[in-house]
């Protein structure tokens, strides 16, 4: 029955494809999560927990010369690194959480936890797969416009893709 | 087309987002997914929230707008409040900067795009 099958297939597809959407706007949400938590203890003016864990990327190298950057770039410029940080972070969370420009978001979250996996990865009692699931977590936002799937991206992009202004372009890609 | 509804939908759910978390307080451990403390920032998110709910439920893009740029302007508070070195009067978190300035950034992203131009009828073919 060429019929039914076709018709059994088009249903599997449909359900596959909303199952596949809110399952990426799951996703897309934890991980905006994860962001928001994780800022929560980067906290000013002195950035200590933030600063204890940097300083792994000198006792515990993971590729020497990245060591040798946060030796002797980060550390001794620690306030201006402890604020880029936490801006960075809160605004990782807020924007993921959303759903908007989320392949930009999605980018920055990969240089940022390539960033913490070169700090903290041959730490004592790190799980290093916790830093590759996060890699793979931004990777998937990236590669599937997470954002498009119950996000702001997917309600702004067909506006943005018909304006020609350049702010609406830019967004558009970010989408 | 996208029609209004789709942006007065989003500005709901994000202002019942901000609602939402504020729950948070009442949560303790690794279920407090964002780390809100008691008191006035806690306070300002639910009414900034409420005020993103009613902005979404009217037809007015002004009012969804102007909730956004309140979370804004409570991003900039709170960061000028960490700057100086305390929680201040709203016990400010981290955590809630980061929820704002995504909720902020939305809402005027929501309110501020101007909506697809509809495609002009097809004009009826003339005489050759």
């Amino acid at each position: 029955m060429p019929t039914r099958v076709k018709a059994a297939d088009t249903t599997e597809a449909a359900v596959g494809s909303v199952m596949g959407h809110r399952s990426l706007a799951l996703l897309r949400i934890a991980v905006g999560f994860l962001w928001i938590q994780n800022a929560d203890w980067k906290i000013p003016p002195s950035f200590d927990a933030l600063l204890h864990f940097t300083r792994y990327a000198v006792e515990y190298p993971v590729f020497p010369p990245y060591a040798w950057l946060v030796q002797h770039l980060v550390l001794p410029n620690f306030a201006f690194f402890g604020w880029g940080v936490l801006l960075l972070e809160a605004a990782l969370g807020g924007f993921l959480l959303v759903g908007l420009g989320t392949r930009f978001w999605a980018l920055l979250g990969i240089a940022q936890t390539v960033a913490i996996s070169l700090s903290v990865l041959n730490a004592p009692n790190e799980w290093h797969w916790s830093y590759f699931l996060m890699l793979l977590a931004h990777i998937v936002i990236l590669g599937t416009a997470a954002g498009r799937y119950a996000g702001i991206d997917g309600v702004l992009r067909a506006s943005w893709r018909a304006s020609s202004s350049r702010i609406a372009k830019i967004m558009a890609w970010a989408s | 087309m996208i029609n209004i509804g789709s942006r007065q939908r989003a500005a709901i759910v994000l202002g019942a987002t901000a609602i939402l978390c504020t729950g948070f307080v009442l949560f303790g451990g690794p279920f407090k997914l964002v780390p809100l403390n008691w008191g006035a920032m806690a306070l300002v998110n639910l009414l900034l929230g409420a005020f993103a709910v009613i902005a979404g439920s009217s037809r007015r893009r002004g009012l969804i707008v102007l909730a956004g740029a309140l979370f804004l302007v409570g991003v900039g508070v709170a960061l000028a409040l960490l700057i100086v070195g305390t929680g201040g009067f709203l016990r400010v978190s981290v955590a809630g900067v980061s929820l704002w300035s995504g909720l902020g950034a939305g809402l005027v992203a929501l309110g501020v795009t101007p909506d697809r131009p509809v495609p002009a009828a097809a004009e009826p073919a003339g005489p050759e």
